[in-house]
């Protein structure tokens, strides 16, 4: 009994995590309307999720962008396929490098900070305190952080998605030597504005999901400074595990439909 | 005085046979009490004894197990989300930290209520605020960050917000814990001239005996769970209960220390 109870708690916790994802995906989704009137929460919450993310988005799309140029240049040019790194650079890219390292790496700085916010506030009773002055937590903290997520991870992309594909091509040029209207060329000959689509349609999906998760992981922390470490270290984990396993449903789903 | 809660006033604040806790632990057991307007309960008891649980069932923002928590005659789980959130915005809680948004300052923490729960302008909120600084005896210009408070401070910061919408029912949690004689008395001044101000239903928390002869028109005593003993201030320390005579007196030995908790007298004598 002890050994079947060890080998299906996994889970019964996976599924309790989920159930526990859309009860609170549920409430953010209900109080939408009235968070939408936290203008100056929305407004910190923009900028800090957007504008100051944007470095970190900036140099890991220019540097995986011209690391794949590499990498694939110095593969394809043993059957005289060089001609298609831009392509490869572009479509890897938009598809799926840019909107997955972005996410991940915004939940590394922004995530961690939310689960870690929401989790002092827990600890330091200031939630109790929002529910005693007559404010719903869910409206307050969740939507515009949540909404944040959700609409400046895509921006991100999109700019990130442009910084690969140059980054790229200063690898390829500069360095390998590639020919420059070949690589521009090849770039978007096979590059459809489904790719472009998908990068951002997928970019909110995990705004929207690292934001709730670390949300919801800071809002149920329990006990001290350790309670609160826990719960920052369970926001980061589960969001960069949730990014990469509905990654691979998402594009299943957007590219079959 | 106006201010003296009336016998004849219906109770404001009532619960009815409240047992409340956490999932698993029960930690309030059947508790009955009332408090009018304008009246001040003073809820004393060890620590662990299960007050600031009741404070907070007080609120709503624990639901009880069983047993009813009624604002104005309304049983508060009986309403809506809504209602509950209205309801709410009718009490002032002050909590033993201060409970104060570090990531706002001073005068954006007070003013926090009156943004949200009310139509006023920016120059009303900043007038009020300095009027709920200015009761609270605190001057400072609001701009402070919460950082840079002390811990008298903040509490009285957490005062100045419970009363920025002028509350009908106000919750204090230890408003003297850790300060000195000189600040515990300025907090009982501060609580007592709140209550000529603003007539409140009012419930302080507390272990400091001194702030609860200055404050308490009622004192209910909580040991484990449970009230053992309530009545008028004046005759609260004059009962002959041992429970609350132990209390009163501070004696480390009776019945309100659990046997295992205690196996001997600090001298190192057997206890009895």
């Amino acid at each position: 009994m002890g050994r079947l109870a060890a080998l299906t708690r996994p889970g019964i916790s996976l599924a309790e995590e989920t159930a526990d994802f859309f009860l609170y995906f549920g409430k953010v989704c209900a109080a939408v309307p009235r968070g939408l009137r936290e203008r100056g929460e929305l407004g910190r919450q923009l900028m800090h999720v957007g504008v100051g993310s944007f470095p970190v988005v900036f140099f890991t799309a220019a540097f995986t962008g011209a690391v794949i140029a590499l990498q694939t240049y110095t593969g394809f040019i043993r059957f005289r396929t060089e001609g298609l790194v831009g392509s490869v650079v572009a479509l890897s890219m938009l598809r799926e490098v840019t909107p997955v390292l972005a996410a991940l790496m915004v939940t590394a700085r922004v995530g961690s900070a939310m689960a870690a916010e929401v989790g002092s506030m827990r600890a330091a009773e200031q939630i109790d305190a929002l529910v005693a002055m007559g404010t719903d937590p869910i409206e307050y903290l969740f939507v515009p952080r949540v909404l944040a997520g959700a609409t400046m991870l895509p921006l991100l992309v999109v700019l990130g998605d442009f910084v690969a594909i140059v980054g790229g091509r200063i690898a390829a040029t500069t360095l390998l030597g590639a020919n420059s209207v070949q690589y521009d060329d090849s770039t978007f000959a096979y590059l459809d504005l489904r790719d472009f689509w998908s990068g951002v349609v997928k970019a909110s999906a995990f705004g929207l999901l690292f934001t709730l998760i670390c949300c919801q992981k800071g809002y149920q922390a329990t006990g001290g400074a350790a309670g609160v470490g826990h719960a920052t270290t369970r926001a980061v984990v589960s969001a960069s595990l949730s990014v990469v396993i509905v990654d691979f449903f998402l594009s299943k789903l957007l590219f079959v439909l | 005085m106006s201010g003296e809660p009336r016998q004849t006033d219906p109770p404001l604040l009532s619960t009815e046979a409240l047992t409340g806790g956490v999932p698993g632990r029960i930690l309030l057991e059947e508790i009955t009490t009332q408090i009018r307007r304008g009246e001040c309960l003073v809820l004393m008891g060890p620590s662990g004894a299960g007050k600031t649980v009741l404070l907070k069932h007080l609120i709503g923002l624990m639901r009880p197990v069983s047993g009813t928590v009624r604002v104005d005659g309304v049983d508060f789980w009986s309403l809506s989300p809504a209602e509950q959130v209205r309801t709410r915005q009718r009490y002032g809680f002050a909590f033993q930290q201060g409970a104060l948004f570090d990531s706002l300052s001073v005068f954006d923490n007070v003013a926090f209520p009156l943004r949200r729960h009310t139509q006023l302008s920016e120059e009303r909120i900043a007038e009020r605020v300095r009027q709920c600084l200015h009761w609270v005896q605190l001057r400072i210009s609001g701009r402070e960050s919460i950082s840079e408070l002390s811990i008298g401070m903040r509490r009285r910061v957490g005062f100045a917000r419970a009363i920025a919408l002028e509350p009908e029912i106000l919750l204090f949690d230890e408003p003297t814990a850790g300060l000195d004689p000189v600040m515990v008395t300025v907090m009982s001044q501060l609580i007592n001239s709140l209550k000529a101000r603003l007539r409140p239903a009012t419930v302080v928390v507390t272990h400091d005996l001194a702030c609860a002869r200055d404050v308490a028109d009622r004192i209910a005593l909580l040991v484990q769970r449970r009230i053992v003993a309530e009545a008028p201030r004046d005759v609260f320390f004059d009962l002959t209960d041992p429970v609350v005579r132990q209390f009163v007196e501070g004696k480390p030995f009776g019945p309100l220390l659990p046997p295992e908790e205690l196996l001997e007298r600090p001298d190192g004598e057997q206890r009895p």
